[in-house]
């Protein structure tokens, strides 16, 4: 007996490839935003040193950076529903998941980012009687945000290649698809080189947007500097 | 509900067996990783065209694509070119070869910064290239480098949790066999982030311990009056 | 015996060496003086096979630099300390000196520290010997580069500018050295801008500037019977 089985390409595999792609960009876009803005907020609280908050940010920042993103999936994913009255699908959980691990990473490029903000501007902003509410949001945040774009950028560009993982867990995302269309037509030399060039494409063409983003901030920087 | 670690626990011997594997594979892959990086590295910086442009391709590829695809383009594309993979080996060699594009570029900006009129010197007395790499440049390239390449080797260790996916039984993929059977999904992958976390300490722990060893005499230090 | 032919060197358009022809005897020391920029340093390092010459010849004990098998034996034979010493920061002082005579002339280790060591003597260094480059001073790095290049045991040796990149109080102890290998006999070459000091131990004076060899002669008649005026006047300038 013979089972049928497709074992080309079809011009409907290409609308199934972009629907991948967009639960890709999805649960990386949103995770990204979420992550930042988590990350931020972490991030300023461990800087203003506030006793216990300061500490526990810390060793938050050290797991999760410390240990493989796919253990993390797990964990929310088949290990959420069973501790707590939270049962996430398999999207949430990866946003959930890689919301807070690219909030691990953002803290750490933010507190680099605050920290070479030279010390004799805290000072001089106190002299003027600035408070440090005051000298965070008009001294040295605005610097800190500048220095702090570059890494982002990178985490952002890699952080796309590990959403990949998130196909592990049973999202439809761009790997997933890959998966099902190599399990159908057997083809890995075909298909894996098609999943793998969209990353490629994305992937340059981030990196093409954060090399000239890089340059701006640094042209405004040596402006700066030129006029002092 | 309610978290219990009784029925984890007893299957410790288990997740012991699986970390001993990943502990296998991390260091097979960084050795290859380390060792193909500073091949990759001198190409990309060679004086033969074809060599810089197998670097460049090769790193860019790497480099721009997530690790799972890598993963699955090996194992499932030898086999189909008649070489049987075995999901172990191909591990090791999928992660070597991953890490080794970022370890080149890595690599290759230390060899960048090691001070041009040290290689004249060196060539000047004879030695052959390989030589002046051996002796002169790798070196004092790999102090400067030694720093990042260790955070490398700690993400290569978290990229082995990937290679479950090929079901090797590393420790991932041992914690999941041991959720499937306890049904305690939440308290297993607990303790083996915590167990991974204690893995990345360890790496970055003898990271520093080779730089003492090995580089810190030769940065600047004060001089030590009356001792030769 | 080195013998320089019509020797020219272009980087890209910029000439840097101009018609190039002179000869350095065995047990000479033959100084190259002459404003920045005249090519002087570019001029030692095409004898040391450090660059390559655009055109002519330059023959050292009868091999030529444009035979590319010769290159090896050449730079064997002549050995170059630098302005900036190139000293190895990763390895002490002895094991500087031991390098290369253990790798290319492929000496036993005890030799080549046997070696270093007596160098070491020499040049008044013998505490210093497990001292890395960072922990010395820069005469005494230079007196490790010194070392470094005498443990070739060179016919040749080549010195570019040695005392330019140390602190004033400290060259006396490097030209003293040098000068102890002058009255040793060792053919020397030495680009430097110490005039007083190469009127004291030169046999020969080469004067170059922009790229052309202006006069080659003895030092007394370089010294003392200098016809030029603007050499004359570049003599007087660097005395001070």
């Amino acid at each position: 007996m013979k089972i049928y089985q497709n074992t080309e390409l079809t011009l409907a595999d290409v609308f199934l490839i972009l629907r991948g792609l967009q639960w890709t960009m999805f649960v990386w876009s949103t995770s990204m935003a979420g992550g930042i803005v988590l990350g931020f907020v972490l991030a300023l609280l461990r800087h203003a040193r506030i006793p216990v908050v300061a500490q526990l940010v810390t060793v938050f920042v050290e797991i999760f950076r410390n240990s493989p993103l796919l253990v993390q999936l797990f964990l929310v994913f088949y290990g959420l529903p069973l501790v707590s009255p939270f049962s996430p699908g398999p999207a949430e959980a990866a946003i959930f998941t890689m919301t807070i691990n690219t909030a691990a990473f953002t803290v750490v490029n933010m507190v680099a980012a605050l920290d070479a903000v030279p010390r004799g501007q805290w000072q001089a902003s106190n002299s003027f009687g600035l408070s440090y509410m005051q000298t965070m949001r008009y001294v040295v945040l605005p610097q800190a945000i500048r220095t702090a774009i570059p890494p982002t950028m990178n985490l952002a560009i890699s952080q796309l290649q590990t959403s990949s993982l998130i196909s592990i867990i049973g999202v439809a995302d761009l790997t997933r698809v890959g998966i099902q269309l190599y399990v159908r037509t057997l083809k890995p030399f075909l298909v894996w080189p098609i999943i793998g060039l969209i990353y490629f494409v994305i992937a340059k063409i981030l990196s093409i947007l954060a090399a000239r983003i890089e340059r701006r901030i640094r042209a405004k920087v040596t402006w700066f500097e030129d006029a002092a | 509900m309610g978290i219990n670690f009784n029925s984890v626990l007893a299957r410790s011997d288990y997740l012991l067996a699986g970390l001993q594997l990943t502990i296998f594979i991390a260091i097979g892959a960084i050795l290859l990783s380390f060792v193909v990086g500073i091949l990759i590295a001198i190409c990309r910086i060679s004086r033969i065209r074809a060599l810089r442009i197998f670097a460049t391709v090769y790193i860019d590829l790497f480099r721009n694509t997530p690790f799972l695809i890598q993963l699955y383009f090996i194992y499932f594309g030898l086999p189909d070119i008649g070489i049987p993979t075995e999901p172990i080996s191909t591990g090791i060699i999928a992660l070597g070869l991953s890490g080794a594009a970022g370890n080149a570029e890595i690599i290759r900006s230390g060899i960048e910064t090691v001070n041009k009129g040290i290689v004249d010197a060196t060539r000047s007395f004879a030695l052959s290239t390989v030589q002046i790499y051996r002796f002169a440049i790798l070196p004092i390239a790999l102090r400067i480098a030694w720093r990042p390449l260790g955070n490398a080797f700690v993400n290569l260790v978290l990229t082995t949790s990937i290679v479950s996916t090929i079901t090797v039984n590393d420790l991932t993929g041992n914690a999941s066999n041991i959720s499937a059977e306890t049904f305690k999904p939440f308290e297993v992958f607990l303790i083996v982030l915590l167990i991974y976390c204690a893995v990345t300490f360890a790496v970055s722990a003898i990271v520093n311990v080779i730089y003492a060893l090995f580089f810190a005499r030769t940065t600047e230090r004060p001089l030590i009056r009356g001792q030769a | 015996m080195i013998t320089l032919t019509d020797v020219t060197k272009h980087y890209g358009q910029l000439e840097v060496l101009k018609d190039i022809s002179m000869r350095f005897n065995d047990g000479e020391v033959t100084a190259i003086l002459g404003p920045s920029g005249a090519g002087k340093s570019t001029l030692i390092r095409c004898i040391n096979c450090l660059e390559t010459i655009t055109s002519g010849d330059i023959v050292v004990d009868g091999q030529s630099v444009r035979d590319k098998k010769a290159i090896a034996e050449i730079q064997k034979q002549t050995s170059m300390v630098f302005q900036h010493f190139n000293l190895y920061p990763h390895l002490n002082a002895l094991q500087n000196i031991m390098l290369a005579p253990r790798h290319v002339l492929k000496l036993s280790k005890a030799e080549a520290e046997a070696r270093a060591v007596e160098l070491m003597n020499m040049v008044g260094l013998n505490d210093k010997l497990k001292r890395y480059p960072a922990e010395l001073s820069g005469g005494e790095q230079q007196r490790v580069g010194i070392c470094r290049a005498l443990a070739m045991r060179p016919r040749h040796l080549l010195l570019d500018e040695v005392t330019s990149a140390i602190d004033p109080e400290m060259t006396s102890e490097v030209l003293r050295v040098i000068e102890e290998l002058a009255s040793k006999g060792t053919t020397m070459i030495l680009v430097t801008h110490e005039i007083d000091f190469a009127r004291r131990i030169a046999d020969r004076i080469a004067f170059m500037e922009r790229g052309l060899l202006v006069t080659f002669e003895d030092a007394d008649g370089f010294f003392n019977h200098q016809s030029d005026e603007r050499i004359q006047r570049f003599i007087q300038k660097m005395k001070h």
